[in-house]
C-alpha cells in the first residue's frame, strides 16, 4: 500500500487526502489490512455467501399514490435551490 | 437513574406528575451539561407534552407510555428537531418526518426531550468521533462512556431521561450501555423499523433501547416492534409481548450456554469475576449450565470491519453536496462532491469509507467482501447450531470496563477490539442484552451479555430478570 494507491483509493470514494498526510494513511491503511485479511485464514471454499440475514424477499405494494413530502419541504434542506430544483454546478460543458 | 414504572404509579396515586419528572429530567441536563450528552434539548415541547399527558392521566385517558420521557440518539428522525448525526456534513439539516419508533412513541404518550450525542455517523466505540465532543462517563469523568449511541447511555444512566433510543451496528447500544451501567437491547435484525434512521450499515443496523430496567426495556419494545411498511426489511410478524413474557414463569428447565475459559481470557479480572458470579447466579435459579464453543471467534471482528465499511462507503456516497447537507462551493460538480465529503467528514468516518471503498474495488472483492459474506455465512451457521442446545448465550459485553479519554485513538484496530463480544450478533441479526452487573474496584460498571436465537428477544428479557438481585 504506498501513497498512488491512497490517492486512487480517495479517488474513487470521492474523498481528497491532504500531500502531507499520505504517508501515515498508507501505514495506517496497511495496518488495519493486514488485519481484517486474517478472514483469509479460514477456508471457506464452497461456503454460500450471505447477503442478508432475513429471508423476506421481493417487498412489494399496490402501485398507488400516497402522501409524499411537498417540492417545498423536499428543498428545504437544500444547500442552493432554483424555484423548484436543487441547483448544482453546471455538469455538461 | 429513574425508572418509568415506578413514576408511572406514583404519577398515580398522586405522588408526582409528568410535568415535574419532565422538569427534573431538563434541570440534570442542565447541571450535567459538561457531560455533553445531548446535542439538542427541546424544553419547550417536552414541557408541552408532559403538560398533555397529565391531562390524559387525570382524565384517566393514559396510554401506555404516558409521560415516558425519552431521549433519541441524534442519528434519528424526530421531526421538529435537527439532526447532525454528530457531523459537521448534516449541522442544520432539518428532517422532514418522525422516524416510525419515534412516532410510535408518541403515539404511546411519550414525551420526547431531544437528540443525544454520538459517534460522528455511529461509527466509533468511545464518543470521541462527535463533531461535537466527546461524552464523558458519569461515573469517571476522564473515561469514556462507550460508543456510539454514548450520549444515549449516559442520559439514562445520570437520570436524564427514563429511556433512550439507539442504534446499534456491531455493538452501539450494548458497549455504551456496559461502560455506563444501563440496560440496552439490541433486537432481532427486521422486529424494529428503521425508517427514518440514518442509514450506516443496513444489513447490520437495528434501533434499540436503553433502559434503567428490564421492565421498561419491555415496556419501550413492545411499543417500537410490529411491522412498518416504510421499511423493506422489517418483520411481518406482529408487536412484541415481552411485558407478559418476562412476568410469566419460565416453560422449561433453562440451559444457558457460556464460553470456555479461553475466550474469555483477554478480559480484565473483575469483568471475569463477575461472570463467574452471574453463571453462579443463574445455576442457583435451576438453569443447566453448558459449555459451547461457537468457533470462528477470531474472524468476527475483520467480518464486521470489511461488511460495516463496504455498506458504509455505499450509504454515505448520498452525502455529494446536492440535496442535502454541507456543499463546499465548486465550478465543477464533481470537484464540488469531493470537496463536500472532506470538508464534511471526519477522519475515522474517511477512513471506514476508504476500507469499505477498498473491499469492494475491482481486484479486492473476492479477497475481502466476498470472503466476509462467506464468513457471514459459518458465523450464522455457528449461532444456530448453538441455539439448537442452549437458550441464551451468556457472555462479558465488553472485555475492559470503560477506558480513560484517548487511550485507544493512536490505533484503529486496538479501538475496534473493544466490539469483540457485541459484533457476531449483527453479523447473524440475532437479538443480545447487555445487563449491568456490578462494579469494578474503582466502580466503574460492568456489563453482561445474552444473546439468544432470532426473534427469541422476549425470552432473552425473561432469562435476563434473574440476575435481577
Amino acid at each position: 500500500m504506498n501513497t498512488a494507491d491512497i490517492q486512487r483509493i480517495a479517488e474513487l470514494a470521492r474523498l481528497s487526502i491532504p500531500e502531507a498526510d499520505l504517508e501515515a494513511f498508507a501505514a495506517q491503511f496497511e495496518r488495519i489490512l493486514d488485519y481484517v485479511g486474517t478472514i483469509n485464514a479460514l477456508p471457506m471454499d464452497g461456503v454460500e455467501p450471505q447477503t442478508s440475514i432475513n429471508a423476506i424477499e421481493n417487498v412489494t405494494r399496490e402501485d398507488v399514490v400516497g402522501e409524499t413530502a411537498s417540492t417545498e419541504e423536499a428543498l428545504r434542506n437544500a444547500p442552493k435551490k432554483n424555484e423548484a430544483f436543487f441547483k448544482v454546478p453546471k455538469v455538461l460543458g | 437513574m429513574i425508572t418509568y414504572a415506578t413514576d408511572r404509579s406514583d404519577i398515580n396515586n398522586g405522588a408526582t406528575s409528568c410535568a415535574e419528572r419532565t422538569t427534573a429530567c431538563l434541570q440534570r441536563i442542565d447541571e450535567r451539561a459538561s457531560l455533553n450528552a445531548f446535542l439538542h434539548v427541546d424544553a419547550d415541547g417536552a414541557t408541552a407534552a408532559a403538560a398533555e399527558s397529565d391531562e390524559r392521566f387525570a382524565a384517566g385517558l393514559a396510554r401506555p407510555l404516558e409521560g415516558l420521557v425519552v431521549a433519541v440518539k441524534d442519528n434519528i428522525n424526530v421531526a421538529g428537531m435537527p439532526l447532525t448525526c454528530a457531523s459537521r456534513m448534516l449541522d442544520g439539516f432539518r428532517p422532514l418526518f418522525d422516524a416510525t419508533v419515534v412516532e410510535r412513541l408518541r403515539d404511546a404518550g411519550a414525551v420526547i426531550i431531544g437528540k443525544t450525542n454520538m459517534d460522528e455517523f455511529a461509527m466509533g466505540s468511545s464518543n470521541e468521533t462527535s463533531a461535537f465532543g466527546a461524552v464523558r462517563n458519569p461515573v469517571d469523568e476522564s473515561r469514556v462512556p462507550g460508543g456510539s449511541s454514548g450520549g444515549s447511555a449516559v442520559a439514562v444512566a445520570d437520570g436524564m431521561c427514563h429511556v433512550a433510543l439507539g442504534s446499534d451496528t456491531g455493538g452501539s447500544i450494548r458497549q455504551p450501555a456496559a461502560f455506563c451501567g444501563t440496560y440496552g437491547l439490541k433486537p432481532t435484525y427486521g422486529r424494529v423499523s428503521r425508517y427514518g434512521l440514518v442509514a450506516f450499515a443496513s444489513s447490520l443496523d437495528q434501533i434499540g433501547i436503553f433502559a434503567s430496567s428490564l421492565h421498561d426495556t419491555a415496556a419501550v419494545f413492545d411499543v417500537i416492534t410490529g411491522h412498518d411498511p416504510m421499511d423493506a426489511t422489517s418483520d411481518p410478524g406482529a408487536a412484541g409481548r415481552a411485558l407478559d413474557v418476562i412476568a410469566s414463569p419460565h416453560a422449561s428447565p433453562l440451559r444457558i450456554g457460556v464460553l470456555p475459559r479461553t475466550a474469555i481470557q483477554g478480559c480484565e479480572p473483575a469483568i471475569i469475576t463477575a461472570y463467574d458470579e452471574a453463571i453462579e447466579r443463574f445455576r442457583t435459579k435451576g438453569a443447566a449450565i453448558i459449555e459451547v464453543a461457537l468457533g470462528h471467534e477470531e474472524i468476527w471482528v475483520p467480518t464486521y470491519f470489511i461488511l460495516a465499511t463496504a455498506e458504509a462507503s455505499s450509504n454515505l456516497a448520498r452525502f455529494d453536496g446536492v440535496r442535502y447537507g454541507l456543499r463546499a462551493e465548486h465550478t465543477d460538480i464533481s470537484d464540488m462532491t469531493t470537496a463536500s465529503k472532506t470538508a464534511g467528514f471526519g477522519a475515522e468516518v474517511k477512513r471506514r469509507i476508504m476500507l469499505g471503498t477498498y473491499v469492494l474495488s475491482s481486484g479486492y472483492y473476492d479477497a475481502y467482501y466476498r470472503k466476509a459474506q462467506q464468513a457471514r455465512r459459518l458465523i450464522s451457521d455457528a449461532y444456530n447450531a448453538v441455539f439448537a442446545d442452549v437458550d441464551a448465550l451468556f457472555m462479558p459485553t465488553t472485555p475492559t470496563t470503560a477506558f480513560s479519554l484517548g487511550e485507544r485513538n493512536a490505533d484503529p484496530v486496538t479501538m475496534w477490539l473493544s466490539d469483540y463480544f457485541t459484533v457476531s450478533a449483527n453479523i447473524a441479526g440475532i437479538p443480545a442484552l447487555s445487563v449491568p452487573f456490578g462494579k469494578d474496584a474503582s466502580g466503574l460498571p460492568i456489563g453482561l451479555q445474552l444473546q439468544g436465537a432470532l426473534f427469541h428477544d422476549e425470552r432473552l428479557m425473561q432469562i435476563a430478570s434473574l440476575l435481577e438481585s
